[in-house]
């Protein structure tokens, strides 16, 4: 047995490379010729467009996708229009994720890596040409929109044609297009008009790692291959949608990460829901003081067990072949939540803070008479006092070991909306339920007084397969769950009966779970008060019961 | 469901794990169910310093059938098949943590969550209110 570094069983054998090039992007767009087509006639399309798969493995044709019908077939008749974006090395400027992936190797190297170029300097001048050519040939942008295609929306993997108008237009458009208009990788950042706040960000990102001593630079140890890193952006908005900040953040290409030698356990705790309200229910009665306070570069703070070498940040080198031997947890790293939540955890119990059974992120510290409680939700905390003293002392407590932002008497903590006064607490999640509706385009829909119809009974899918099968019914019921979770327990029946048809749901079920949102328009504004409660025996108390249901529930 | 005040706290729904043969076992596990929620409850609030561990916590159910089982353990041809998990709850019953109460249908909050209701009980039951 021998290690020899950049080659191929395959290559190894034969002595040459294989060749590639035929090899194309996963749903890259192929046209397959028309068979079939009962109607021949001459103005109807001889192809159409469908999304590659793989090529057949017995004969010559190509598998793809037919997203009308959800299946996948094969045809000998199809062309690929444009060139293998495998052998351009535009693309792997492009794609984020070609570049640096240290998984690809031995065996595996087979896409993207024909010809990459090694040298940064190569790419760069590739970059500053790019933009010219760009103009010049419209079918190039044809192909960064299709790059741009998220394989979660596969229903439609290739926009209609009027919004791929849109993309020819202007470069600029084919980010407002998408989902959510942040940029996703340097170059994308570098080309657009924005520019120079992201490079800022950029710097202020990195000082803020050399700061906290995050990796020290060495030589690359022999046989280890260092994981890589990208930066991300995001940007900050207010209520009124202006952009507040430009963010970026460097993050580790965590997926790279070997369980059992760069990570063994990835479980953190955050603090259950029910506690918060649990401890919101009583501060009125108690006149606890709230308080939220926020740590800054969480993860950063966490410190790494393991061994292990990253490459140095995505277009920010030094131009040295050192890699960065990882001091702390960056952020992308598999453990990066578990060792923050550790250092959190030993922190505060060396100021005499103890963390409860019932609820591991919920801490207290006790003096005779009074108390202070944190919870802690990743990095969002929320601090309970009885005095003001009590107060300044588990900030500073806090201050003392992590750069923290001030967020004052808390106004949202984990989308609950929170509104605070002297003798009741109102938690509310309108924005998030305004956001849902505003996703279905129903923000103006005819508002309901009930979420489920007691006189409709609901019946499973009769033929199986009418209706939406997308998966847009399982995501909403996803998010539906969540407010369920948080705060509203009066739709929780009406979910609950929706999700046991997300296996194949019929019209009827996509209409009741439209009801279900109509219902929330109307009371998107509601909210849970607590309030002072009187001296009573019972602190709280609950309710039981059990309903007969119909037997097609299972 | 469990309320502070007049505010909910905890709330849940589920179909129930095991076939049940008669009403009165359905409410008596469900009374289990909830006394365990009472007791991770008890315990935070405990823990918290704001409850003393002799103070009582009432749950409330509509079926008396499983509520005397509940607080009177007899044995009975019609419950001996009845596993021995949801007889905990008889055990915090006697141990003076837990008291179980009746309440009569109207004031059933629970409606709302294993029910599809019409209107007029809808808003009255909902721990909700406008703002």
């Amino acid at each position: 047995m021998k290690f020899i570094p950049n080659s191929t069983p395959y290559q190894l054998w034969t002595g040459h490379k294989p060749n590639v090039a035929h090899l194309q992007e996963f749903g890259a767009p192929v046209w397959v010729l028309a068979e079939g087509q009962r109607v021949l006639c001459k103005m109807l399309p001889k192809s159409y467009r469908k999304a590659y798969v793989g090529y057949d493995d017995s004969s010559k044709s190509v598998k793809y996708y037919n997203a009308e019908t959800r299946l996948i077939l094969t045809s000998q008749n199809y062309r690929f229009l444009i060139t293998s974006p495998t052998s351009s090395p535009e693309h792997i400027l492009i794609d984020p994720h070609v570049e640096d992936d240290p998984q690809l190797e031995g065996g595996e190297r087979r896409e993207g890596q024909v010809d990459k170029p090694e040298d940064r300097s190569t790419q760069s001048t590739i970059l500053h040409k790019r933009p010219a050519k760009e103009e010049a040939d419209p079918r190039s942008q044809r192909r960064t929109r299709g790059i741009h295609v998220d394989y979660r929306y596969l229903n439609n993997p290739f926009p209609d044609e009027e919004e791929a108008g849109i993309a020819f237009v202007d470069k600029d458009e084919v980010f407002t297009v998408l989902p959510d208009d942040d940029c996703h990788s340097l170059s994308q950042v570098k080309r657009s008009p924005e520019w120079p706040q992201w490079k800022q960000a950029i710097q202020l990102e990195l000082a803020q790692l050399q700061r906290m001593g995050m990796w020290k630079l060495v030589d690359k140890p022999p046989h280890v291959t260092p994981i890589g890193n990208k930066f991300v952006f995001a940007k900050k908005h207010d209520n009124e949608g202006n952009i507040l900040k430009y963010k970026a953040r460097l993050v580790a290409k965590g997926y790279a990460q070997r369980p059992g030698y760069d990570f063994i356990d990835t479980h953190s705790p955050v603090v259950r829901l029910e506690s918060i309200r649990a401890i919101l229910a009583i501060a009125p009665t108690r006149k606890l003081h709230i308080h939220q306070l926020d740590v800054k570069g969480t993860y950063l703070n966490g410190t790494l067990k393991e061994k292990m070498y990253m490459k140095q940040p995505e277009g920010y080198g030094n131009g040295t072949p050192h890699v960065c031997l990882l001091i702390k947890t960056l952020y992308g790293l598999k453990q990066a939540g578990r060792e923050w939540n550790l250092e959190f955890d030993r922190k505060l119990w060396k100021h005499g803070y103890s963390c409860l059974r019932s609820d591991p992120c919920v801490y207290i510290f006790r003096t005779d008479n009074d108390f202070v409680i944190i919870t802690i939700w990743v990095d969002d905390m929320l601090l309970f006092m009885m005095t003001v003293e009590l107060k300044q002392k588990a900030i500073a407590d806090v201050e003392s070991k992590w750069e923290i932002t001030d967020m004052g008497t808390p106004t949202k903590i984990v989308g609950i909306e929170l509104k605070i006064s002297l003798d009741e607490i109102s938690i509310s999640s309108s924005s998030y339920i305004k956001s849902i509706l505003e996703k279905e385009l129903l923000e103006r829909c005819n508002p309901v007084s009930t979420p489920l119809d007691p006189n409709v009974p609901l019946e499973p899918n009769p033929k199986g397969n009418e209706g939406d099968r997308s998966n847009s019914y399982a995501r909403l019921l996803g998010e539906l769950q969540y407010i369920v979770s948080t705060m509203w327990p009066d739709i929780t029946y009406a979910v609950n009966r929706l999700t046991s048809y997300i296996a194949n749901p019929s019209l009827q079920h996509t209409t009741t779970l439209k009801r279900i949102l109509r219902y929330l328009c109307g009371t998107q504004s509601y909210c849970i008060t607590y309030k002072v409660v009187s001296k009573k025996v019972d602190f709280f108390s609950g309710y039981a019961d059990a309903a007969y249901t119909n037997t097609d529930e299972g | 469901m469990f309320l502070v005040g007049e505010g909910a706290i905890t709330w849940s729904s589920k179909k129930q794990i095991s076939t049940a043969l008669s009403s009165i076992q359905v409410e008596y596990i469900t009374l289990s169910e909830a006394v365990c929620e009472a007791c991770w409850l008890r315990n935070l609030y405990t823990e918290l310093g704001l409850l003393k561990e002799d103070m009582l916590t009432t749950i409330k159910g509509d079926n008396n059938g499983s509520i005397a089982m509940a607080r009177n353990p007899q044995f009975h041809k019609r419950t001996k098949h009845i596993a021995v998990r949801w007889h905990w709850i008889q055990e915090l019953v006697q141990d003076g943590t837990i008291s179980i109460d009746t309440c009569c249908d109207p004031d059933q909050t629970m409606d709302i969550l294993t029910k599809a209701l019409l209107r007029p009980k809808h808003v009255e039951e909902m721990g909700l209110a406008p703002t």
